[in-house]
């Protein structure tokens, strides 16, 4: 993977006291901003690789944002490629005032082209477009259902006792509300919470594990 | 945004599930576009519901079912290494089932004796008045009028019992018979009916007599759900009832069975739902 030499200046001091997860999330967030300013100064001023570095942190994103918005891979593909397409163009042109703000500049551009290609495929205009889910007729996991979540979801349902698991099942499936499910199973609401974030943890462990397996390296 | 509200308000999941106003979307959109941790949470966030609903459209997540039958016939090692070990959980699960069953229906069957006295306080008062009269004579205290006025209470008890008894038969072989001739009507949505049948948006529903309970079939849905839910309220917008999991039968069909009890001569609001949209609104009357 090319890194151009940039992308090693990171300009932070090192704070010792500080814990180790304050000082990593800080560390981030100074070097994610300075990236993104130091990637939009050079794309102005005509560097390829800089408009490599720019896919390679972003592409990931904006084909996510894409997929949740319109749960169709394929469409997503196309909103990755003709966001980047018209972010270059305008960051060629200078056009992004405030270089901090690639982030938001990017969704902007993404949502744009994404509400396009709704317009272009939708019978009537009557409808809200801010109140509009363009994913309202494919499911969610037809777009981010893969063989490693189904069986990671499938570990971490084996080790739940059966009313947790019937808690996931109204809860994501039936769509009850939480009320009605605590009642249903017998359990205070905080309890469900609980349930849930614990049932996440063990599942993303499990799926983390199951990528590491799958990859090659 | 900060990462306490993103958790205090269940902001990862709220935005898979697009439960988010459409600022909060934004919002959310943004940070992540520049937050790592909330990246990478979204995503794993979005897998788990996806995994979730397939594994619950699989059955796999119904209480008590730990794995598909079709696995253990894919692996037959797996099959081996494990029949002992599972056979034997099986049976201590089978026995803890069987003890628990045992339970709830002796204290069902307690319930059922508190309710059925709750329920007939005339067999109570007869239970009593017999035991006033056992005693009275075996005492010898009581003068005659008072023994005949006592036995006549009694026989009037024993009567109104014997109508209570008569009229619980009647219930339980009108619960044993098929239900028969009932009516099975199709409905369209709100803006289908108002196209086919004029002016009025409702589906009028001409229930004959005797009728117990029928049976719908919600015409013209958007298709491509796993499974549906319907709300029916009535006219001042109270919940009727409601049922999840319909399912499109072989002809594509989503049908359900009401009861005549439930649905009076009123106007009913029948909304339909695909996983958390609305996606049709019916309007019947009953006539």
């Amino acid at each position: 993977m090319y890194q151009p030499p940039w992308l090693f200046s990171r300009r932070y001091v090192h704070c010792p006291p500080l814990s180790a997860a304050l000082e990593s999330r800080i560390v981030q967030r100074t070097v994610a901003t300075s990236l993104d300013s130091e990637i939009v100064a050079s794309i102005g001023l005509g560097d390829s690789a800089a408009e490599s570095a720019l896919y390679e942190k972003y592409s990931g994103r904006i084909y996510f944002l894409a997929l949740s918005e319109l749960h169709s891979r394929e469409d997503a593909e196309d909103v990755r490629a003709e966001t980047f397409l018209r972010a270059l163009q305008a960051l060629r042109q200078n056009q992004l005032q405030l270089p901090g703000s690639l982030g938001p500049f990017l969704v902007g551009i993404a949502l744009n082209v994404i509400r396009e290609l709704v317009r272009r495929r939708s019978k009537t205009q009557t409808l809200d477009e801010e109140q509009l889910d363009y994913s309202a007729d494919r499911s969610l996991e037809s777009a981010f259902l893969d063989a490693e979540a189904s069986r990671a979801l499938k570990e971490a349902a084996r080790e739940l006792k059966p009313r947790e698991r019937e808690f996931l099942r109204l809860h994501y499936y039936e769509e009850l509300p939480k009320a009605e499910i605590a009642s249903v199973l017998g359990v205070k609401e905080e309890r469900l919470r609980l349930i849930k974030s614990r049932t996440l943890k063990r599942f993303r462990e499990i799926y983390q594990r199951l990528s590491d397996t799958k990859r090659p390296d | 945004m900060t990462h306490q509200q993103i958790e205090a308000n269940e902001i990862v999941e709220r935005y898979v599930l697009h439960q988010l106003p459409p600022e909060e979307r934004r919002a959310f959109q943004e940070h992540y576009f520049s937050c790592d941790e909330c990246f990478e949470r979204t995503q794993t966030q979005a897998r788990f519901i996806a995994s979730a609903r397939e594994a619950a459209d699989s059955g796999f997540l119904v209480a008590g079912q730990s794995e598909p039958a079709s696995s253990v016939f894919l692996f037959p090692a797996l099959l081996r290494a494990w029949v002992v070990p599972a056979l034997a959980a099986g049976l201590l699960v089978a026995f803890a089932l069987i003890g628990l069953w045992a339970l709830s229906l002796r204290r069902q069957n307690q319930q059922l004796v508190q309710q059925t006295a709750e329920r007939s306080p005339a067999a109570e008062e007869l239970r009593r008045s017999e035991t006033r009269i056992r005693e009275l004579e075996a005492s010898g205290t009581a003068s005659q009028e008072q023994l005949e006025s006592l036995k006549k209470e009694n026989s009037k008890l024993k009567e109104q019992l014997q109508a209570a008894e008569r009229e619980r038969e009647t219930h339980v072989s009108q619960l044993r018979r098929s239900d028969i001739n009932v009516p099975v009507i199709n409905i369209f949505p709100v803006d289908e009916a108002q196209r086919g049948g004029g002016a009025s948006a409702a589906n009028r529903i001409r229930v004959p007599l005797g009728t117990e309970s029928l049976v719908l079939i919600l015409g013209d849905y958007k298709a491509g759900y796993a499974s549906y839910r319907l709300e029916i309220r009535d006219a001042s917008g109270r919940l009727v009832t409601r049922h999840a999991g319909l399912k499109p039968d072989q002809n594509g069909d989503l049908s359900v069975m009401l009861s005549r009890a439930l649905l009076r001569q009123s106007k009913y609001k029948l909304s339909l739902f695909g996983r958390q949209e609305l996606i049709a609104q019916y309007v019947i009357e009953i006539e």
